[in-house]
């Protein structure tokens, strides 16, 4: 319980993971309906098709947010207050991330949001938002 | 519409912390009662259907309560949907007794999460239920991921932090008038106000609570009850709609299966939202209940706050609703908090809710939902 959740990438979600700790964030797109798909899988949700791996720009923006001050575990107390953002990249696909930056307490809906990458250990990186991005 | 099944049997327990009981026998408390309500014994229980316990995970839960509290049916299992069960364990019993599978359905849900778990043992339990791969690692729980859903759906239709408020308060005076419920003092605005954040913009106070108890409702076929003096309360309607269980995957936060559900329900009934007097709505946290009015069409888009505000889910108003005090006051069992819904709509329907009975109500409304605004069931049920 003391220690956070840290993701166990699948057979099927390893590109991803492998994606965030290169630098770069990952999503599967169905070329036959032209649609990302986010959590990614092999398969398209629609028509079945064998989907692709794409690298996202890595910009967005933010489509819904939080700033968390009762941690669910007792891994997360110390970081109290933080915050979670629903972010929707560019590519048409939506993350959960927390918001990193020196303006973050003034996040609101709609702003524009860069993916950084934070190691968390165990060969694993987190995609994070980033605010404040410079126009 | 489903002819045939009625709820012949209610029980619950008291609600809050229930020291020295346990998740088992809670249940067997609730069915006793709900035995003793419809006048069956025992052996003419032919199907239980149960849910699912934080304090007794099991892979079986339904044979051991059968074990448990002496029955043996023919048919039994568990249903998990988080807080849409209790409505999917009704609509499962009203297709067995519309299909000639059964005919005296047990339905029984209960868990000590307050007094068996920690505070922090529940939050974290209830917490798993983020993926595992794209939500956990940022540190999301359930409130926080309501609190998404709140945020956006403030933003685009001008919902206050007052509206939600005013849901709580409500709940709040509608619990004041329950005997049995956790949280009985009254409430205010300025009280939800001061209550600290859990996850903006929800506070403390805008979550529901973590409590003792246990629910049963008992369904049977109508022709298996010969004799039976007084109305019966018929399920005249059942749906579901499900769009996807992790916020991250929502398809949208501001339309959910509720709508579906909703609609499905009505439709098999042949009646319409305008005809319901009254509703017992999942109100796991005050946003989730304001959500679900405005979706359902009980009140148009950015219309539910002022009106809860001018007293429209009071007894006396417009739709009483959560006549008990819902999940945000009369308490929050896990299964059994979605199932206390339904044990409010029959109570209210055949008119036995003393003091805070809402009038002479034909048509009732109940709606269960899990996950985050995940799975959605509606049912209507009716005195015949």
């Amino acid at each position: 319980m003391n220690e956070k959740p840290k993701p166990i990438a699948t057979a099927e979600t390893l590109p991803y993971w492998q994606g965030a700790h290169a630098g770069e964030l990952r999503y599967t797109w169905c070329a036959a309906c032209e649609r990302a798909m986010f959590p990614p899988r092999s398969v398209c949700t629609t028509c079945r098709a064998p989907s692709q791996w794409r690298t996202s720009q890595g910009r967005g923006v933010i489509h819904a947010l939080t700033r968390v001050e009762r941690a669910p575990l007792a891994a997360f107390r110390d970081e109290v207050p933080y915050f979670i953002a629903l972010i929707d990249l560019g590519e048409g696909f939506r993350i959960m991330a927390n918001l990193r930056g020196d303006t973050v307490f003034a996040a609101k809906i709609g702003d524009q949001i860069d993916i950084i990458f934070e190691p968390v250990g165990d060969g694993i990186s987190l995609p994070q938002g980033l605010v404040g991005r410079g126009v | 519409m489903v002819k045939g099944a009625i709820i012949s049997g209610i029980g619950g327990t008291r609600v809050g912390r229930i020291t020295d009981s346990d998740s088992l026998s809670l249940q067997r408390s609730a069915m006793m009662a709900a035995l003793d309500d419809a006048g069956l014994s025992t052996h003419e229980i032919d199907g239980v259907i149960c849910a699912y316990s934080f304090t007794r995970p099991h892979l079986m839960l339904a044979s051991w309560f059968s074990e448990y509290a002496g029955l043996h049916p023919n048919v039994c299992f568990a249903i998990q949907s988080g807080g849409a069960t209790a409505a999917i364990m009704v609509m499962q019993a009203a297709s067995l007794i519309a299909s000639g599978v059964c005919r005296h359905i047990l339905l029984v849900t209960g868990d000590n999460r307050l007094s068996g778990l920690s505070r922090d043992g529940a939050v974290a339990a209830l917490s798993e239920i983020g993926h595992p791969e794209f939500e956990r690692p940022y540190g999301v729980s359930v409130p926080a991921s309501y609190a998404l859903v709140a945020s956006r759906y403030m933003h685009e239709f001008g919902v206050t932090s007052d509206d939600l408020a005013g849901i709580a308060v409500a709940m709040r005076r509608n619990a004041a008038r329950h005997p049995g419920a956790h949280m009985r003092e009254p409430l205010s605005i300025a009280d939800v106000a001061a209550s600290r954040t859990i996850a903006a913009p929800l506070r403390l106070l805008d979550c529901s609570l973590i409590s003792d108890g246990a629910a049963a409702v008992i369904v049977s076929r109508r022709d298996a009850l010969p004799g039976r003096a007084g109305s019966d309360i018929e399920i005249l309607g059942y749906g579901q709609g499900h769009t996807h269980e992790h916020i991250v995957a929502a398809p949208s936060l501001t339309e959910f299966g509720c709508s579906t559900s909703s609609a499905i329900a009505f439709d098999r009934a042949g009646v319409a939202v305008t005809q319901v007097d009254i509703a017992q709505i999942y109100d796991s946290f005050t946003i989730t209940l304001l959500v679900e009015l405005e979706s359902i069409g009980f009140f148009g888009r950015g219309e539910a706050g002022a009106a809860i505000a001018a007293g429209a889910l009071d007894i006396a108003g417009a739709l009483p609703c959560n006549t008990h005090g819902g999940l945000l006051s009369h308490g929050h069992s896990g299964a059994a908090g979605g199932m206390f819904h339904v044990v409010e709509a029959v109570t209210q329907l055949r008119g036995e809710a003393g003091e805070r009975q809402a009038g002479s109500p034909r048509l009732g409304f109940v709606h269960g939902d899990g996950g985050i605004l995940s799975a959605h069931c509606s049912l209507v049920l009716g005195r015949t």
